[in-house]
């Protein structure tokens, strides 16, 4: 047992020094400045013009990414959970892909088509629709948009999906057989029910939306609230405002998720037993042939970013023109013998190796304690693990930054420590809910089996437990590692020095470059898109449905 | 003669190509309380979706009030649904429950709350219109749901195993209910169940559903003493059956050899095998007469007040379920042995 409690007080201290220190400090230094407590940081945010802009904007974007989302997200569950078609788990999968790449690589490939010598503009000028180019961009806010949302889409589909798979039909058949025509259905019977799933979807991806950094960097659109913490983050040492900000969007956050706990929690949304469904309508001719047109055609236009991130990568010229003119593998070649690429390549592939070997080991325990252990302070060791869903990396980072400078682990030294802490804490859920879930369903007497028998601690987590387990922990782990390859915000913060870079920073850099850096970028997104697509794919494999469990709240 | 209310002609579907219903007809009157009586996959419950609207039928047409529905949706139908899980709207209090329909028919407030106040008297709701479903019982949202399909007053009332999700003591207080509601509206109903107790405690006809198929339509009393097969006969009520060989035929009187011996039926059912099932009820048993005897050993019993129910095994190994008034069991008696005897109309015959 002793070692039991080593093994605890070893993740107490992880949680500590990585999520509570750090967060306690950023709060405590958005209210005292020189030892006093103080509101004047705060006014400080408030009162400034562009400060203020900047958090209207955010909060502008996180609710027009909402609905932008919902408006895909909603129609597209409703198809897939109503109708029988051929294709169907195939197109699902296609469906989820845009999930997979962070938005701001895909930003680059947008850039490309919106810009205003881009190729829409190129074509709608060639088609004669319109005589001078149109600045689809503009300040960058709706290239975000359009970005995030081809990106969050999926977390909608995938909510709304599970709501309607948990949906009893015969509640709508009810309204039917009362003489409700199918809005009033909707309105009155089905979108209330299935409001928790949605509401726990836009908290995600409104959260997700404000605190995204990557794409208004890529887009050099500066009035969002997380750019501006990107910002402080220089000169935080002559200016408290960054603290403040990062407060305003940790406030935001746990507001949110309590509302979202408290409104999923009310009880009389629990829908009875479904009957057997047979809600399932096949298709056939003109409908079906309508419904693949509409279906593809959402799907073209959500890779649009990653058709063009290809493009872009293998393109010589691409100037004027719609599709570039003249194809290349160099900049593929460049990826592995460029120094900058290479030294991305295998910082991220350590980075998120160790932090996912620190996810399995500290997220089995967490979700082994949580099952089996009858402790006080439980519920809080619950809270604690599921918070790294909640708290953005950019809160994280900066929380990292300003905490551990000037010590031992400054991250202007080396930045390694903190960026495979702040990668293992940020993945670290997905362990311990795979964990949980499958120990949920293992009887306590198969472990008493094998002590009964003689098997001490040890053996038994590894005989019985761990290959009981270790599916999901499976999955988790390489949904850990790929997220981790393509993390943004930790590692555009935390990786400083050009040694320490990781895929993501290198990226953002090429892309910042003029000549050939766009080029090489676009080669490099693709690479680890590919890596990450492959995990994800072996780990819906694995897990197969539930992965969505991964993109809810509680 | 009643008026006819639903007429269904030849309906059939297939569920890919799965056959779930063949030839499917019978017509339902006014003011009845038909039953579509069946095992559980027989296709009952697809039947009565049909007839609501819920799916659309291969083929077939279905009548209702004179008037060709087969096409049109659910929500035009006029014909009240009462779901087996109730299907109440969480989200929504009792008497938000109960008034949807009046509401979709936008019904002026005042006659709103007058046809509420009328509804919850007859299905006795009163006290608890402000609760929110999960917050009542398993019984009262029963009468929740029954409200909510009457109160818009459907030409007819579908009601698909209304009983199936509570537990039984409750389930006999609901019969009655249901029963006396019933009679109070008037109402022609169709109910879908698997419970053969139910189906006769309550129908005026019994359809019997076997397999895709309507086997017997009749009243209880009808399907009860005239089963039409032998399916019919063991699916409702008891029965006791023997393996026998016709061996002689004269008019309405069959002579049968079976392992027991002899027996002698009278049945005005035209018989054309000679492999017959011999069947009788367990309370359609006299005192020894002359002929039809049969002789064995009490192998189990059960008292239930009123009834004797015993199990009987003769020599031959075969069983029987007899029941008796308790005073009448020592006349039964020889010795160790209990012999009695059927009468020769009260034998039913059954091809193989």
């Amino acid at each position: 047992m002793k070692r039991q409690y080593f093994f605890f007080s070893l993740i107490l201290f992880f949680l500590i020094i990585s999520l509570l220190y750090p967060i306690s400090y950023v709060i405590f230094h958005s209210f005292f400045h020189n030892g006093k407590f103080t509101f004047d940081i705060l006014k400080i945010v408030i009162g400034n013009y562009v400060l203020r802009k900047s958090i209207l904007n955010s909060f502008l974007l996180g609710m027009t990414v909402v609905l932008t989302t919902s408006i895909i997200g909603i129609p597209l569950a409703f198809v897939f959970d109503r109708f029988k078609f051929k294709g169907k788990t195939i197109l699902k999968i296609l469906f989820l892909l845009p999930m997979i790449s962070s938005p701001f690589v895909g930003g680059i490939g947008i850039k490309q088509v919106l810009s205003r010598f881009g190729s829409l503009n190129i074509l709608l000028i060639k088609l004669g629709i319109i005589k001078n180019p149109i600045s689809f961009i503009g300040s960058g806010f709706l290239g975000i948009v359009i970005l995030q949302t081809l990106h969050l889409y999926p977390i909608m589909f995938l909510n709304i999906l599970s709501s309607l798979n948990n949906f009893d039909t015969s509640t709508e058949e009810a309204s039917y057989n009362l003489g409700a025509k199918w809005y009033h259905t909707f309105f009155k019977i089905t979108f209330p029910l299935i409001l928790p799933g949605y509401f726990s979807a836009s908290s995600i991806i409104f959260i997700w939306s404000i605190t995204d950094l990557g794409t208004p960097l890529i887009f050099e659109y500066n009035q969002l609230i997380s750019v501006r913490i990107f910002n402080a983050i220089k000169d935080i040492n002559t200016n408290p405002t960054g603290y403040a900000l990062v407060f305003i969007i940790l406030f935001i956050t746990l507001l949110i998720f309590i509302l979202t706990k408290k409104f999923i929690e009310k009880k009389f949304y629990t829908t009875g037993k479904t009957s057997i469904s047979f809600t399932e309508k096949k298709l056939t001719g003109i409908k079906l042939f309508l419904l693949y047109l509409i279906l593809l055609s959402i799907l073209f236009l959500s890779l649009i970013p990653h058709i063009t991130l290809f493009l872009y990568s293998i393109s010589k010229k691409w100037f004027f023109s719609v599709l570039p003119t003249e194809y290349t593998t160099e900049y593929y070649r460049i990826v592995f013998t460029h120094k900058l690429t290479k030294i991305g390549i295998s910082n991220s592939l350590l980075y998120s190796f160790l932090s996912t070997m620190i996810d399995i080991f500290v997220g089995f325990y967490i979700g082994y304690i949580l099952v089996r252990w009858k402790i006080k302070g439980k519920s809080m060791l619950d809270i604690l693990s599921m918070m790294p869903l909640l708290i953005p990396g950019i809160v994280i980072a900066f929380g990292y930054v300003t905490t551990f400078s000037n010590t031992i682990l400054d991250p202007m030294r080396n930045p390694i420590f903190l960026i495979i802490l702040s990668y293992s804490l940020r993945r670290i859920p997905y362990i311990v809910r795979t964990t949980y879930s499958s120990l949920l369903q293992l009887d306590q007497s198969l472990e008493e089996a094998s002590y009964s028998l003689g098997a001490d601690i040890s053996t038994t987590f590894k005989k019985i437990l761990f290959p009981f387990v270790s599916p999901g922990i499976f999955a988790g782990g390489i949904l850990a590692f790929a997220f981790s390859l393509l993390e943004v915000s930790c590692s555009l913060i935390l990786a400083i020095r050009e040694k320490f870079y990781s895929i993501s920073k290198v990226i953002y850099i090429l892309a910042g470059r003029v000549t050939d850096g766009p080029n090489t970028a676009c080669a490099l997104g693709i690479i680890a898109i590919f890596i990450v697509g492959i995990s994800l794919f072996v780990s819906i494999k694995i897990f197969s449905k539930k992965i969505g469990e991964f993109f809810r709240i509680g | 003669m009643e008026r006819e209310i639903l007429r269904v002609e030849n309906i059939e579907k297939k569920f890919d190509s799965n056959e779930v219903l063949k030839n499917i007809n019978f017509t339902v009157y006014e003011n009845d309380f038909f039953f579509i009586l069946g095992p559980s996959g027989c296709g009952k419950t697809t039947l009565l979706r049909i007839i609501a609207g819920f799916i659309s039928p291969d083929r077939g047409r279905i009548i209702l009030n004179k008037k060709d529905i087969t096409n049109i949706p659910p929500n035009k139908r006029d014909i009240g649904f009462v779901f087996q899980n109730y299907a109440l709207w969480p989200h929504m209090k009792v008497k938000d429950n109960i008034t949807y329909g009046l509401k979709i028919r936008k019904y002026s407030e005042d006659l709103i709350k007058k046809k509420l106040e009328e509804i919850l008297n007859i299905t006795k709701l009163k006290g608890i219109e402000n609760l929110y479903p999960s917050q009542i019982s398993g019984g009262q949202q029963q009468r929740v749901a029954l409200a909510r399909a009457l109160i818009v007053n459907p030409l007819i009332l579908l009601l698909d195993e209304p009983l199936s999700n509570l537990d039984a003591k409750l389930r006999d207080e609901l019969k009655n209910e249901l029963k006396r509601i019933y009679k109070e509206t008037g109402k022609t109903m169709i109910y879908v169940t698997h419970d053969q107790k139910e189906a006769m405690a309550l129908a005026k006809t019994i359809a019997v559903m076997k397999n895709k198929e309507i086997v017997q339509i009749g009243s209880p009393y009808e399907i009860y003493t005239h089963p039409k097969n032998l399916f019919v006969a063991s699916f409702i009520g008891e029965i006791n059956v023997l393996k026998g060989k016709v061996v002689e035929k004269n008019g309405n009187i069959f002579k049968v050899e079976t392992e027991e011996g002899v027996f002698w039926a009278e049945t005005d059912k035209g018989i054309n095998s000679n492999d017959i099932f011999l069947c009788f009820r367990p309370e359609n048993i006299s005192k020894e007469e002359k002929i039809n005897i049969i002789k064995g050993k009490i192998k189990d019993y059960e008292f239930l007040g009123e009834f004797l129910k015993l199990v009987i095994l003769t020599e031959k190994g075969n069983l029987f379920k007899i029941s008796l008034k308790p005073e009448e069991f020592e006349s039964y008696k020889k010795r160790d042995s209990i012999v009695f005897s059927i009468k020769k109309e009260k034998i039913m015959l059954f091809e193989e």
